[in-house]
């Protein structure tokens, strides 16, 4: 028993070593760290939203109604009395659902199909590319206006909607890892191991993928978050009294002008997270992006 | 029947007009226990000689037999544990990903061999390095290190044959030496039969009993080590090959 267990805890250490390193060398980016801070300020803030809000989401109170930001209303009140801060707080909670069922769902498909491709090569390669330019071909926000008019609006079916939109990219960035990775002689020696091919691909081709899917999905979480926002906005995402923050945005739409804070600020939110995305994806981008690393 | 039997082989890569002819009716015999080594200048078709009894040239005509396993119609398992192949640049044949110990250890795991981690650590320790270095990447090591690392890979599954590309050509003088009689003495260690490439003829001299010389495409001349110090080639070719070496 304690044979098998040190050689574990040795080959943890290596990896760990690995990741303090990583961890080293991502903290010397200082925009990488402010995103960094912005995505762990959505977590918390939806893991302890209860605890952090000042009033509750959906009970109105119709003599507070658009109240200006103050010491009742920290970020003022909406068309309902409710508060808006504790709102944007419980709307993150909505967000990082989104978000995580969206990734979870279209990075693995996207991998699948990308590694498949470009491994096998050949006819598998062009019907599974035709059809991942299929769904390239239509602009992301219409595909998934058209799928959730299909499936009815909600936050799952909006998410769902976004991931049909979301993983052809993922499935051309796998591809072209694959490709560049499938004739290595890495790769070659473990065909010489007499390795299947389901093997090879699982254990030596999709960990090559893993960095660049890495950063592409760190980037494209700030899109998703736009996408579903922009469907909450259009009435299509999460249904009232959900405090969506696209949602929120549209019913302060009608008074922007007067009443300014209803819309905008979870507009800041969804600014505010969605740029925190971004620093984060151009960190890492520094840091994995194949083509920019260092021959070690 | 000799260890190695390369017979006619013919090698093209591209298809229809493209095609291209690289290794025209090569025959090659190397006897079990023999370091053979093949010479020739860039493009001469060396190297696809080896990736095609590999299996890792797509097209080929000819007859290929090692240890007595046909490289076309004998079964692939059995043929791979016969003989195994070591790449000329250690800084692509290693998986940036995986731990030395998980580099040597897979082929084993592929072919459920018993005792892997025990033998992870023997063949480590045949090389010249430690146990320690199991949980090491290969950006950790030195190419030395990782040449030696990827021929502890070739013989995890203990084959009889190794066919070896280049082995020293990617690593500093210094080196080579080292990584050489570290060949040497596994050979004579193991009985293994070497097929080994190499644009350079002080390689070749210094492991090889017997070499054939590659000129596009073609074997121009097969010769011994006392022809070769010498520099009694019957070939023109061959003598300004030596001559150039010196």
């Amino acid at each position: 028993m304690s044979e098998t267990a040190a050689p574990r805890a040795s080959a943890l250490q290596a990896r760990l070593a690995e990741l303090s390193r990583f961890a080293r060398a991502f903290r010397r980016n200082p925009l990488g760290m402010v995103g960094l801070f912005i995505g762990l300020l959505l977590i918390l803030a939806a893991i302890f939203a209860p605890w952090l809000a000042t009033h509750d989401p959906y009970a109105p109170d119709f003599g507070g109604r658009l109240t200006p930001p103050g010491a009742e209303y920290w970020l003022g009140s909406d068309e309902l009395g409710r508060d808006i801060y504790t709102r944007i707080l419980y709307g993150s909670r909505i967000t990082l659902f989104i978000v995580a069922l969206v990734i979870f769902t279209s990075a693995p498909i996207g991998l699948f199909m990308g590694v498949i491709s470009g491994y096998f090569g050949g006819w598998i390669d062009a019907v599974l590319m035709r059809i991942t330019d299929v769904f390239l071909a239509v602009p992301k926000l219409l595909l998934a206006l058209a799928f959730v008019a299909v499936l009815g609006p909600g936050i799952v079916n909006a998410a769902l909607a976004i991931t049909l939109t979301a993983w052809p990219p993922y499935a051309r960035l796998a591809r072209a890892e694959t490709l560049a990775v499938r004739n290595a002689d890495y790769i070659n020696a473990i065909r010489l191991a007499g390795a299947s091919p389901i093997r090879i691909i699982a254990r030596h081709v999709v960990p090559m993928c893993t960095s660049s899917m890495l950063v592409r999905v760190t980037f494209d979480m700030a899109g998703i978050i736009l996408i579903a926002a922009g469907l909450g906005f259009i009435g299509l995402g999460a249904q009232p009294p959900l405090p969506e923050w696209g949602a929120m945005i549209a019913s302060g739409r009608r008074f922007i002008f007067d009443q300014w804070w209803v819309a905008a600020m979870p507009g800041a939110a969804i600014f505010l997270v969605s740029l925190g995305f971004n620093l984060l994806g151009d960190a890492l981008r520094d840091l994995l992006d194949p083509h920019a690393v260092r021959r070690t | 029947m000799s260890e190695i039997e390369i017979e006619g082989l013919s090698v093209s890569y591209g298809e229809g007009r493209g095609q291209r002819q690289v290794v025209q009716g090569a025959d090659i015999a190397v006897e079990k226990g023999e370091c053979f080594g093949l010479v020739g200048e860039s493009g001469s078709g060396k190297s696809t000689i080896l990736r095609a009894a590999m299996g890792l040239a797509p097209q080929w005509q000819g007859r290929i037999e090692i240890a007595g396993v046909d490289a076309r119609k004998g079964p692939r398992p059995a043929f791979l544990r016969k003989v195994q192949m070591v790449f000329q640049d250690p800084y692509a044949s290693l998986h940036p990903r995986l731990l030395i110990g998980e580099a040597i250890a897979e082929p084993m795991r592929v072919n459920r061999l018993p005792r892997v981690a025990e033998r992870t650590v023997e063949l480590l320790e045949a090389i010249g390095l430690t146990a320690a270095h199991r949980y090491r990447y290969p950006h950790e090591l030195s190419g030395g290190q990782r040449q030696r690392v990827a021929i502890a890979r070739a013989l995890a599954l203990d084959p009889e044959v190794l066919l070896l590309d280049e082995p020293t050509s990617a690593l500093d003088v210094s080196i080579q030496a080292e990584v050489l009689n570290l060949l040497n003495k596994l050979r004579a260690e193991r009985g293994l039969t070497y097929l080994i490439v190499s644009h350079d003829l002080a390689v070749i001299s210094h492991m090889c009993s017997r070499l054939a010389v590659m000129k596009e495409g073609r074997i121009v001349e097969t010769l011994g080590r006392e022809e070769l110090t010498t520099g009694a080639a019957a070939e023109a070719y061959t003598r300004d090959l030596i001559a150039a070496s010196r």
